[in-house]
């Protein structure tokens, strides 16, 4: 055990600055890569929040024209529209489906009002 | 390797055990002896565990060209909150959250200044905009944080179909109550997004499911049957007539016989869902078109003409002695104007007139055994297996008796309680040519995966024979157009088929039936042969007139002619 830390132990004697610049190398790649890191995290966590808002922002138009949609829905009645002068249609006449005339062709056939 | 690089050797191994001890050491700590404290600051992370973020799936309304409105959907703002112990300046802050927000000042002063508090809220459903800004006064102890919230777009359209939700009273996670939200909460609910305010925190929340996968549970949106149109409508008939007759309930049911689906259905006292606080009692969000039970009258008539005409105890051409008022088993039952019609009076009568003594004629020529298949297999025996929730089982059990007098009542519809939804279930049996529906709200289930279920319940029967429904139906039609006052309903152009009741409200103090108040009912099917819709109207205890003929002839006659128009239904005659 102590024979092999002590080789070690040469091996990184000689090779000591070059352990040294790699060993730095990978802490500032890894410093760098986690600055990357937390600054993608953050700009996205910003973006959702954007985003959210946005959501927020639709979500409640959205729940507003449907309460319009709604509410113009209901208002549309036989009262509202005879108010702008408009009555119910009326049915002139019925032709019934078994006994079309030749005279009326196609349109018998259909047995609606005229 | 010499002495010293030996020691210096042995130094490096010793400081590397030590850094090993300590490391396991502070791990030990950490998580074994302060674990508890640790995960308790995190929590502190979150206001408080609340359903103050949830998600759930829409209710959609369907109009008749397949539109689907939101009738029920989530909608997202802000909370505004505050830390009362990082409030320096309550005055002040007071001053500029009024400029964005309605705030008592006295309230929020009180809550700004109370000593140990680490949370209150301020203002709830705040708009993005308005949110932005209160985060941009930068004010210390505020702070806003997403809310979601159950929204009806509707208001009060459709409440006791669409029901409520509320709390779990063991959990803070939201279930529904009432309504679709009850019944259909399985579907609805949708995992949590997490009780966490914080951004950041909120990120690691749904880590778990990420992972290792959600739960199995599969959710979606419920597409009903309800036109809003023909929904806003039929609560606006319903307003009318309630402000007319001043009932205690008024209740009605626009069904396609066909189907069982269910286009509009309302009753009044009504809620708004959006705003809770304004019930005053929780009884009103039951629905009694389907939780409660009555006595519905004489439009029971028409069901027991088709049973005595189906089993052949008479036929259309039939006539009886009608004699004003006869006994069965020591009970008197008269005609509402205790008036004999005499010796061959037709069956058509029956229903013209609405003459209880002929009604229990022939209920009684059919014997109790017969009687009781046929009202059976009416349905009215069962719950109708409508897709809402705690649906009351009818009244009938005295039927099962056999008595004589119980099916001489039962035939015009006293003495048996039925629900408004299975009434009109039962009656819809002689529009459809003699088939049971199962009345369904909900047309289909749009799951978050992307199938889609269709609720398409199967029919059962037929119960009559389409000589029997066509007796009925032709009866009925004369029932519109010859016994109800000219000009009042009949349509020159559409065959309708229709029938009122008046029922006496039984006493529950004194026993009996009240001597003044009357359950009024009316139901109508159009046009009578291929009917498209039928429209049922109940009111109970309507003041100032004894039959439902002068009080629901109106709502019915305007509901038909919406309709009519709505769908451009084509004349049939």
């Amino acid at each position: 055990m102590t024979k092999t830390i002590a080789r070690t132990y040469d091996t990184a004697f000689e090779n000591r600055s070059r352990i040294t610049a790699i060993l730095l190398s990978a802490c500032l790649f890894m410093a760098l890569f986690y600055a990357y890191d937390v600054y993608s995290v953050v700009s996205k966590t910003v973006a959702l929040e954007k985003v959210s808002r946005q959501t927020t922002a639709v979500s409640g138009a959205i729940s507003a024209l449907d309460g319009s949609y709604i509410a113009l829905l209901g208002s549309v009645t036989p009262d509202a529209l005879g108010a702008y002068g408009l009555e119910a249609g009326q049915v002139a006449a019925y032709i019934p489906l078994s006994a079309p005339t030749a005279s009326l062709g196609g349109l018998a056939s259909a047995g609606h009002e005229l | 390797m010499n002495s010293k690089q030996r020691f210096r050797t042995r130094l490096m191994l010793a400081c590397v055990i030590a850094a090993g001890c300590v490391l396991a050491a502070k791990l030990y700590d950490t998580d074994i002896i302060n674990g508890g404290a640790y995960a308790a600051r995190a929590a502190a992370q979150y206001s408080k565990p609340s359903s103050a973020l949830f998600d759930r799936g829409t209710i959609f309304f369907t109009s008749k060209d397949g539109t689907e409105t939101a009738a029920a959907a989530v909608e997202n703002g802000y909370l505004v909150y505050m830390n009362p112990m990082q409030v320096t300046d309550p005055q002040g802050d007071y001053q500029a959250l009024s400029t964005l927000l309605p705030l008592d000042k006295a309230s929020f002063i009180a809550h700004a200044t109370k000593p140990g508090d680490p949370y209150e809220e301020i203002a709830h459903k705040v708009d993005a905009s308005t949110s932005a800004a209160i985060q941009g006064l930068d004010l210390t102890g505020i702070r806003t944080a997403p809310e979601t919230w159950r929204s009806y777009p509707g208001g009060t359209l459709a409440a006791h179909i669409l029901g409520v939700i509320g709390e779990d009273g063991t959990s803070t996670a939201v279930s529904g109550r009432y309504g679709l939200e009850k019944y259909y909460d399985s579907v609805l609910s949708k995992p949590g997004v997490g009780p966490s305010i914080d951004a950041f925190a909120s990120l690691f929340s749904g880590i778990k499911d990420s992972v290792f996968g959600g739960s199995a549970q599969r959710s979606g949106d419920v597409v009903t049957t309800i036109d809003p149109a023909v929904q806003a409508y039929l609560e606006q008939v319903l307003s009318q007539t309630e402000s007319t007759w001043h009932p205690d309930q008024i209740g009605g049911i626009v069904i396609d016989p066909n189907t069982g689906a269910i286009v509009a259905m309302a009753s009044h006292p009504t809620f708004d869902p959006n705003d809770l606080s304004s019930v005053k009692s929780n009884a009103v969000l039951s629905d009694p078109l389907v939780e409660s039970v009555y006595e519905m009258g004489s439009i029971m008539k028409p069901l027991t003409m088709a049973a005595a005409l189906d089993s052949g105890a008479v036929g259309p051409d039939s006539t009886y002695d009608d004699t004003g008022c006869m006994t069965v088993s020591g009970r008197k039952i008269c005609n509402y104007d205790l008036r004999a019609r005499g010796p061959a009076t037709p069956m058509q009568q029956i229903l013209s007139q609405s003459l209880n003594v002929g009604a229990a004629t022939i209920a009684l020529k059919m014997g109790a055994d017969e009687y009781r298949k046929y009202f059976y297999s009416y349905g009215l025996g069962e719950k109708s297996g409508i897709d809402l929730p705690d649906e009351a089982a009818p009244l009938s059990g005295n039927l099962t008796i056999g008595a004589d007098v119980d099916i001489a009542t039962a035939s015009f519809g006293q003495g048996v309680a039925v629900t408004p939804v299975g009434m009109a279930r039962a009656l819809s049996v002689i529009a459809n040519g003699g088939y049971v529906v199962t009345p369904h709200v909900v047309k289909e289930i749009d799951y978050d995966d992307g199938s889609v279920v269709k609720v398409d319940p199967p029919r059962a029967g037929p119960v009559l024979s389409p000589k029997t429904v066509e007796e009925v139906k032709n009866m009925l039609v004369t029932v519109v157009d010859k016994a109800f006052r000219p000009g009042t309903i009949a349509r020159t152009h559409y065959s309708q088929g229709a029938k009122t009741g008046t029922a006496q409200i039984a006493d529950p103090v004194h026993g009996g039936y009240y001597a003044d108040r009357y359950l009024h009912s009316f139901f109508g099917f159009f046009p009578a042969y291929s009917p498209r819709f039928l429209v049922f109207f109940y009111q109970v205890y309507p003041k100032g007139a004894e039959y439902a003929s002068e009080t629901l002839t109106a709502a019915y006659n305007d509901m038909a002619g919406f309709l009519i128009n709505y769908y451009d239904i084509p004349p049939d005659r």
